[in-house]
């Protein structure tokens, strides 16, 4: 009986690495955070002039790496069922460039941080978490991807810096907003937002 | 007995199967079941011990701990088995929660925007727990707090962190920022003593003393080299707090420290007492020094704070929410890594 169970337990052993090192979301993240530093450290895209192509590149990549809509839906939580279609398509675009203009200075001023992909871990049948590092000169920021699977696509749907989730730290600012106030005045008040930054 | 070891063999050569064939091999466990416990095996690194959680009785009796561990393996292998069966058989079916929110995604390769937009918001089970939130009685005193510190830092920090950045390159401005972590050791050292972390306490006297030798007065944080690998620990007095289960009060915003609640602002009242530095003479020193410390981990981080409140609608909200979440992951942490510690010792009796 004894040597069932140690039998048993190799045998798991041996389905652990399969499912705990699975890495579908793990990889799915690794390579768009790739092709994102590709992108950056291309040499013929140095100079100050191809900002533009640059950030065209980045649009892309980025289409291809992140749910826009699930990110919305979940900054918005309860509020976004009282948003009708056309808001809430504005509204998905107007974050899109709030995010964008807050944050694309930052990767572009990227300069050889080193980028660990640590591990991922099930948040239940279609969403996980990928936990990642960047390694700079003075201090290591931890970063990590929640990604959700639809149609077979892992996407992003949160990003976690330093403990402090993205979606949730912009569903605070929403809920504040919207508990007081219309849908449009939110959205005014992000059209206004994405002007200032500018 | 043969037979019902190679039965069990071929049962795990199935799942094996079946979990690879899958799109991704834990979705074929019911959530929450057994992959937690497979991390929690294989998981070195993994503290969210929902072992421990799970099945309280394991820790405390490690002998019947694998025999209950194994029979839930078991059973999910089974579940799984028939779990994989059942899709082969009706096609691949998909999740229900997959179906839920992505109705028309199967099988298109880019999720069609308009039709995605459409569906609602659902909580689900899976998901972050709901926003957790502070009170903020004094909220028109914090916010006029805020807006002080915010121009205390672009007037007077940021330029002079920028100028000084300019002159002293960073290598030597991480020393200063070594040394002053070193010289915060009393605060890590009580922390550690009052949260009963012995080895908490081993390893920062450990530190303070490696560092403070060999580390030329803690400008080098030796310590923390890859030969010796004694990592900082991660206390301070307003988490050891929250690790007895006291709640933050009401959100507080500091003069010049910045966001704060009723209960951390335990660090900022201890460190007149624990900070070395308030020990100095004559009196203005000790504020002198501060502002040099201040300011020179201006100089290291500048960009972060200028990019959290570019990318916040209101600041001062983003503010207090990244505050709020940034300290309950600290205290979680630290409740995890002493449960986890716990069970360790306990199973090693």
């Amino acid at each position: 009986m004894k040597r069932l169970f140690m039998d048993v337990i190799f045998l798991l052993l041996l389905l652990l690495p399969s499912s705990v090192f699975a890495g579908v979301p793990l990889d799915t993240v690794q390579v768009n955070v790739n092709k994102v530093l590709e992108v950056l450290r291309d040499p013929a895209l140095k100079p100050v002039s191809a900002k533009t192509v640059k950030k065209e590149k980045l649009r892309v990549i980025y289409e291809r790496m992140f749910d826009e809509v699930e990110l919305s839906r979940r900054a918005l939580a309860r509020h976004w069922n009282s948003l009708n279609a056309a808001q809430r398509q504005e509204f998905v675009h107007l974050f899109r460039q709030v995010l964008e203009n807050a944050y694309i200075d930052k990767i572009l001023s990227y300069t050889n941080e080193k980028i660990v992909f640590d591990r991922e871990r099930m948040l239940s049948a279609n969403q996980a978490e990928v936990t990642t590092r960047i390694v700079t000169s003075s201090k290591t920021i931890p970063i990590t991807y929640r990604v959700i699977q639809k149609g077979g696509i892992w996407k992003v749907y949160d990003v976690v810096v330093e403990n402090v989730s993205l979606i949730q730290n912009y569903r605070t600012q929403f809920n504040e907003i919207l508990n007081g106030q219309k849908p449009e005045q939110l959205l005014q008040t992000l059209r206004k937002k994405v002007k200032e930054q500018q | 007995m043969k037979k019902l070891r190679l039965s069990v063999f071929f049962l795990l050569v199935l799942s094996i199967v079946a979990g690879s064939a899958d799109r991704s091999d834990a979705s074929i466990f019911p959530a929450g079941t057994v992959a937690p416990l497979q991390q929690g095996i294989a998981g070195e690194s993994i503290h969210e011990a929902p072992v421990v959680r799970g099945l309280p009785e394991m820790s405390a009796t490690p002998g019947p701990m694998h025999v209950q561990g194994m029979q839930i393996c078991a059973a999910a292998a089974v579940r799984t088995e028939e779990k994989a069966e059942g899709d082969e058989e009706a096609g691949n079916v998909s999740d229900p929660m997959e179906s839920l929110n992505a109705p028309e995604a199967e099988g298109a390769e880019e999720t069609d925007v308009s039709d995605d937009l459409e569906s609602d918001y659902l909580p689900e089970e899976g998901e972050e727990q709901p926003t957790v939130t502070i009170s903020d009685p004094l909220e028109p005193f914090n916010r006029a707090m805020y807006h002080f510190n915010d121009k205390l830092y672009f007037w007077l920090l940021k330029p002079v962190g920028q100028a000084y950045g300019k002159v002293v390159p960073e290598p030597a401005r991480i020393s200063v920022r070594n040394f002053f972590s070193n010289l915060a050791f009393p605060f890590r050292f009580l922390s550690c003593l009052l949260q009963a972390d012995f080895r908490g306490v081993a390893t920062e006297t450990g530190r303070f003393t490696v560092n403070t030798i060999w580390g030329i007065g803690g400008f080098l944080d030796a310590s923390s080299s890859r030969e010796l690998n004694i990592p900082k620990q991660d206390v301070d007095l307003g988490q050891t707090l929250g690790v007895y289960g006291v709640g933050h009060g009401f959100y507080f915003v500091w003069p010049v420290f910045g966001p704060s609640s009723l209960r951390d602002s335990a660090d900022i009242v201890g460190g007149f007492f624990l900070d070395p530095v308030n020990y100095l003479n004559p009196w203005y020193t000790p504020a002198a020094v501060h502002g040099y410390e201040a300011v020179n981990e201006t100089s290291l981080t500048i960009g972060d704070y200028e990019a959290l409140k570019g990318a916040a609608i209101d600041p001062y909200v983003s503010i207090r929410d990244a505050f709020v979440q940034y300290r309950k992951k600290k205290i979680d942490a630290r409740k995890v890594k002493m449960e986890h510690s716990g069970s360790v010792e306990t199973q090693k009796k």
